[in-house]
């Protein structure tokens, strides 16, 4: 098998290829590695390639494979990470030039998680400086291109994470996702991204930006691999003092079963007012197809959605500089403008803002668990806009211009502050080629739920099957 | 809400940098939108419950 067909298979696929003795880890992991020198200049997903590491953990599951050993669920296979998790003797530099020269002692849960099940950990991928800000524009390490046109945005902060994976230059990543940091690349970069369930996967050796809205979780070529590495990465951690004790769902089982008899639940309201058009006829037609395949439509209200975004920014803000305070006094001419800028928001707010906040995430939470209460999932568009020109801060909707970074997270932050899992599949491209990506939501700790709906959507559609031309 | 003047004094405070105008403004104009929702959502709905500091989330079945 030549290299660019190697890079191009999913991760189930390259899994079953390695047990069965057809393909070898050192092949799989050097076919990635061609791929990654070929394209990483072009792309700028990865910061750090970790070429002779790689290697030897490909050597290493090679010798595994060979002598008929119990092998781990990823072994042999080559997985990239955001460059805001540890992993020992490799600097975690949070995209940031504060952070550059920062090398961790230990590995984060989930690179120990990764490593024992036998994964080859490739590189750390780029992001937007300290995962804040959904642009991936960074002064530090370079822009995040998007794969299916280098002139627009990767979307971000887990930018690297998601042009990656869909440029084949990983079989899956890692990313973080405190206001829709895996959704939104993930969209637009025509990937899966998944947030789970805070509390499900373990944020231990995960640099912060907002304690009680951060995320650690997957982006993927299929809503199959998405299970298998939520697998691996999820359940509990005594190390993460959020981490919770209930039970991994199976979601093999889940992904077996049918939709027919589900209860979809639509907000029309706010999740589909002010949305390109091209993202809501592709959304609408998701939609036909998950009712043809059997589920139930309902139309939902989510009370006082539209606030839901500025709710979790007013706390973003206020975490993420009570957390780095020290560093914007002693480096601040280091940051990049914007993260300067929004590291300064944080410092206008007083405690009784914060509080009044995390009261009001509280009415979220209890809203949200009435509108679920009698359906099973909800969709919406995950951005209600497609990947924009590098530097381009406005864009044109209809009859009116908006600001990028206002409508990126427009549907994405609210489920940050309820914690429920949020994911992302491509649902269609537009005219001019550019991906465009559906969320499903499930109530917490269901996400086999969301993923059941996700692959009986995938198994009838081909979206995630189409690769960008980067020859 | 806070002023203008002093928003600049807290930056030139907190990091020791002058502020562009054009960045003073958008931080301004932000700060601005989210106290306005916060305040809008309060007058919409009564407070009456409490904080999620050490947040967690129960199962909730169907």
């Amino acid at each position: 098998m030549n290299s660019s067909k190697i890079t191009s298979l999913t991760l189930s696929e390259i899994s079953n290829l390695i047990r069965k003795g057809e393909l070898s880890p050192i092949e799989v992991t050097s076919a990635y590695l061609e791929r990654v020198d070929k394209l990483n200049s072009r792309l700028n997903a990865y910061i750090t390639v970790l070429k002779d590491e790689s290697l030897r953990a490909a050597e290493e599951a090679e010798r595994m494979v060979k002598r008929k050993e119990k092998l781990g669920p990823l072994c042999g296979i080559p997985i990239a990470i955001k460059d805001i998790l540890d992993m020992k003797g490799v600097p975690t530099t949070r995209g940031s030039k504060v952070f550059a020269k920062s090398v961790p002692n230990f590995d984060s849960t989930v690179v120990e998680r990764l490593k024992n099940a036998g994964a080859v950990i490739l590189g750390k991928l780029n992001m937007h400086e300290m995962a804040y800000g959904l642009t991936n524009e960074n002064p530090h390490y370079g822009t995040v291109k998007n794969p299916w046109d280098v002139e627009r945005i990767s979307g971000g902060s887990s930018g690297g994470s998601a042009a990656a994976v869909a440029a084949d230059l990983c079989t899956a990543s890692l990313g973080t996702d405190t206001g829709g940091s895996i959704r939104i690349p993930a969209s637009l970069c025509g990937v899966v991204g998944l947030k789970p369930t805070y509390g499900r996967v373990s944020r231990f050796g995960c640099g912060t930006l907002s304690w009680s809205l951060d995320h650690v979780s997957t982006m993927t070529k299929s809503v199959g691999d998405a299970d298998l590495m939520l697998k691996v990465i999820a359940g509990y951690d005594p190390k993460d003092p959020t981490s919770v004790k209930y039970q991994v769902p199976n979601c093999e089982d889940a992904l077996a079963e049918e939709v027919k008899g589900m209860r979809v639940g639509v907000p029309r309201s706010f999740f589909f007012d002010e949305v390109d058009g091209e993202v809501e006829s592709a959304v609408n037609k998701a939609l036909e197809l998950v009712r043809e395949l059997g589920a139930s439509m309902k139309e939902v209200e989510i009370p006082h959605a539209k606030y839901g975004r500025s709710v979790a920014m007013v706390i973003m803000a206020c975490e993420a500089t009570s957390y780095y305070e020290g560093a914007l006094l002693t480096h601040a001419r280091d940051f990049g403008h914007d993260i300067m800028t929004r590291l300064m928001l944080g410092k206008l707010f007083h405690g009784v803002d914060y509080l009044k906040a995390q009261r009001l995430r509280t009415l979220f939470i209890k809203w949200l668990e009435n509108s679920m209460r009698d359906i099973d999932v909800l969709v919406t568009p995950t951005t209600p806009i497609v990947a924009t020109r590098i530097g381009e801060n406005m864009v044109g909707m209809g009859e009116r211009t908006v600001d990028v970074r206002d409508q990126l997270a427009r549907f994405t932050s609210i489920w940050n502050l309820t914690g429920t899992p949020a994911f992302s599949i491509p649902c269609g491209f537009t005219s001019t080629g550019l991906p465009i990506g559906v969320q499903i939501v499930s109530r917490p700790f269901h996400e086999e739920i969301a993923l059941r709906l996700a692959y009986a959507y995938e198994s009838n559609t081909a979206w995630h099957k189409r690769k960008p031309s980067l020859q | 809400m806070i002023s203008r003047e002093i928003l600049k004094r807290i930056a030139e405070e907190l990091c020791g940098v002058e502020m562009e105008s054009a960045i003073l403004e958008r931080l301004i104009s932000s700060y601005e939108r989210l106290m306005s929702d916060l305040h809008e959502l309060e007058k919409l709905e009564t407070l009456n419950v409490e904080p999620s500091i050490q947040f967690k989330l129960r199962k909730v079945e169907s």
